[in-house]
């Protein structure tokens, strides 16, 4: 039995696709990590967005983004990662808590500022999608196996029909990723292609990335 | 920089080690999973609440519990793993939902029921950890990858320090258990042993089993 999308009711949730993530001279490059692995998921989410705009499903999009003196860090700042601090990782205001300049926001769209991985814990994204009717969540972005996948966990445990987009996720190593996949796959999610999405949606691109 | 345990302000969480996981006439065991490596949890678990015990830490457990119609089973059971509600598993009043008895709470252990993977969704854990004024929690139990990992990734966003004990937890894969082990360390618990928990509370015991 397959887990079936429409557009009916659907929205495309973007996680984190910001330069702190995604440029060598950002953040998480600054801390050693090969943002090249996230950067491999912008083409597969440039036509997700692409194809959200034509079939008119709405788009939303998460920053993660901490104050400047990191005083809502918390225990993952202060005691598990300290480092985030050191290079002030996706700072409020700064070029690295920017939403990538390869993205493509749009007037309309929401921005759901976090301070943490999911996309649920204390922010507004809940009631938007509640007072919009939508029941069928697709995600996309980085990283797979922090803020995409403690998203989806959240987003399937409140009965949202939860699909997550195989070649539009990035994660820094390729066993978490695959691993984070499986997982994902196995009790809160329908993983699928970007293919696979617009198939669904009924839409076609054009000039497909 | 270590993140140190001790035991003020503590609580030891002991996830969903029910029949349904971790016995040979379980649900799980029926749905075809190797049901021992779930049971490979139970010394660790026991060895755990007993050093809890004699710690003077609370003991708080977890009880995965489904409507016997699994009308509140939701999206996870409906259309990701149907089989759960082919087998019943861990229907409310059921043998198959029963905490081990070898495990069985005393009576003044917080039994928290649940009916999704993390103990925070919807339960009443939140109000009770701060009423007890509880900021440490150390998690044993099952699955590593499923309700032990979804319920750390909740308790570290709303900023419990976690510790999780990897001879106490059981996965019936071992890339999954490798990654929620390796995931969980990452960014949101301390990973330990029992002997490590143990030197930190300051507790031996006796007759280990």
């Amino acid at each position: 039995m397959t887990i079936e999308l429409g557009k009916e009711n659907c929205a495309l949730i973007v996680v984190d696709m910001q330069n702190g993530f995604l440029e060598p001279k950002g953040s998480m490059g600054q801390l050693g990590f090969d943002t090249g692995k996230l950067a491999a998921a912008t083409p597969g989410v440039q036509r997700l967005v692409a194809g959200a705009r034509k079939a008119k499903v709405p788009v939303f999009w998460t920053r993660y983004v901490y104050e400047p003196d990191f005083r809502d860090g918390g225990v993952q700042v202060e005691e598990i990662m300290p480092m985030l601090k050191d290079v002030n990782l996706c700072v409020q205001g700064t070029w690295d808590a920017e939403i990538h300049e390869d993205m493509a926001p749009e007037k309309g769209d929401v921005i759901i500022d976090k301070n943490r991985p999911s996309s649920f814990y204390a922010t507004r994204l809940e009631s938007y999608l509640r007072a919009q009717g939508i029941e069928n969540i697709v995600v996309c972005g980085v990283t797979t196996n922090i803020c995409v996948e403690t998203t989806v966990r959240d987003a399937s445990q409140r009965s949202y029909r939860t699909f997550v987009v195989r070649d539009a996720v990035g994660e820094v190593d390729d066993f978490r990723h695959e691993t984070s996949l499986k997982a994902m796959e196995y009790l809160f999610a329908r993983v699928m292609s970007v293919n696979d999405v617009l198939d669904s949606w009924g839409v076609e691109l054009s000039n497909a990335a | 920089m270590t993140m140190e345990l001790g035991t003020d302000k503590t609580a030891l969480v002991v996830v969903d080690m029910q029949n349904s996981y971790c016995r040979d006439g379980g649900r799980m065991a029926k749905l075809g999973f190797p049901w021992e490596r779930l049971q490979a949890a139970e010394p660790g678990c026991i060895k755990m609440v007993a050093a809890a015990r004699k710690a003077g830490i609370p003991v708080i457990y977890t009880q995965y519990v489904y409507q016997e119609d699994f009308k509140d089973g939701g999206f996870i059971v409906d259309e990701i793993m149907p089989g759960l509600k082919d087998v019943g598993l861990c229907a409310l009043g059921t043998w198959d939902a029963e905490i081990l008895e070898t495990l069985k709470p005393e009576p003044n252990d917080a039994v928290i029921q649940k009916n999704r993977p993390s103990a925070f969704y919807a339960t009443q854990l939140e109000s009770m950890l701060a009423a007890m004024k509880i900021r440490n929690l150390v998690f044993c139990g099952v699955t590593t990858n499923m309700c032990v990992e979804t319920t750390v990734r909740d308790a570290c966003q709303r900023d419990f320090r976690c510790f999780v004990v990897s001879d106490a937890v059981g996965e019936v894969e071992d890339d999954r258990s490798e990654v929620a082990l390796m995931t969980m360390g990452f960014f949101f618990a301390r990973v330990m042993t029992t002997g490590e928990v143990l030197d930190s509370w300051k507790v031996e015991l006796e007759n280990v089993a």
